[in-house]
């Protein structure tokens, strides 16, 4: 009678089975660093373009001239709600990619989010000095009608983001 | 004494790459133990445990290049069969077995031995509750407990299998020990 271990050799063998060649896991785990490393990046230019948003507008100008309450929500309407949304997004994109790489899953998600976020703060306030957000917020504002929308979203309750 | 008995995991691997037949000496090696890990995990019938194991070395060969030759073999098949097991659980819907055996006693004295539950309850209800409440806790703390008190891996081997860090693993035990603790409270109606 056959025993086990022949019976798998025999079913890899009708089956036709091959082990898969080790360029396809080397692509695979690439496109998970890859996915990681992008995901930073696109973090750290929202960061470049929330700071120049946020920077950038006329409230913070007033800011110690305006009543407490005033001041606060005007603070709440400068802060560029969009661009901390796509941080996170993209926050969660690197900590996905980089779980699924082969030793990804022997830190926490707290660390690796984390890491995640100082990576694309301190590369998006890299970018912020070159003027990099400045020029993709101008970019967007010229060539896309929905990031006007986006960015400007609670502009008729108060005074938001002068300069286009 | 067969020649692939003197020769490592990795060794075996990298022939088993070149000609199918070497992986039988791996699959040999490791279908005792891992056939009893899966029963542990709550799989009673002999024809699932069968078809669990095959789909976990054929999947394993078919992936042999993607295994990492700094960790040990074992370890990357115990996943393997893991996956396989809880993918098996998925499919049918079934909720865990756990196999009423000697065995069930052994996770709980290795538990004893760590908590402050006293041992003196009867042999026989305390075989009855362990079965059930084993069968009754969460499947990643359930796992964590096989793993670590019947299978007597290291919290490294444990992270590794399950894919989570360390960390993790340490909260599952605490949290399992705990969880089997409640669970056998009600089972027992002692104060355990």
């Amino acid at each position: 009678m056959e025993n086990f271990s022949e019976h798998i050799v025999k079913e890899i063998a009708e089956r036709g089975a091959t082990p898969k060649p080790r360029w396809h896991f080397l692509l695979k785990r690439s496109v998970f660093w890859t996915l990681a490393g992008l995901s930073i990046v696109i973090g750290g230019i929202a960061v470049s373009v929330a700071i120049y948003v946020f920077i950038d507008n006329d409230s913070l100008a007033t800011f110690q001239n305006s009543a407490p309450q005033e001041a606060l929500r005007n603070l709440a309407q400068s802060i560029p709600y969009i661009w901390l949304f796509v941080l996170g997004l993209f926050t969660v994109s690197t900590y996905l990619g980089f779980r699924r790489t082969r030793k990804g899953y022997r830190y926490a998600t707290v660390l690796v989010v984390v890491v995640a976020v100082v990576l694309s703060l301190v590369f998006g306030l890299t970018l912020d000095r070159l003027d990099f957000g400045q020029s993709v917020h101008k970019y967007l504002l010229s060539h896309t009608g929905v990031y006007d929308i986006l960015i400007h979203s609670s502009e008729d309750e108060g005074d938001f983001e002068g300069s286009h | 004494m067969p020649a692939s008995a003197s020769k490592t995991d990795q060794e075996l691997v990298q022939e088993s790459l070149a000609d199918r037949h070497a992986f039988a000496a791996l699959v040999a090696k490791y279908e005792a133990p891992l056939r009893r890990y899966v029963k542990r995990l709550g799989v009673n019938s002999p024809e699932d445990a069968d078809d669990i194991l095959q789909e976990a070395f054929i999947k394993a060969y078919v992936n042999l290049n993607d295994y990492d030759p700094s960790l040990p073999f074992g370890a990357w098949m115990y996943r393997i069969t893991h996956n396989e097991t809880i993918s098996h659980f998925r499919k049918q819907r079934v909720r865990p077995r756990v196999v009423e055996t000697e065995e069930d006693l052994v996770i709980f004295e290795n538990i004893v031995d760590t908590t402050d539950i006293p041992a003196e309850i009867d042999r026989g209800i305390l075989k009855a509750a362990v079965h059930k409440a084993l069968a009754g806790i969460a499947e990643q703390y359930r796992s964590v407990l096989v793993l670590r008190f019947l299978e007597e891996k290291s919290y490294d081997e444990i992270a590794e299998i399950l894919q989570i860090p360390t960390g993790t693993v340490a909260t599952y035990i605490s949290r399992g020990k705990r969880e089997l603790k409640d669970t056998l409270k009600k089972f027992t109606g002692a104060d355990v």
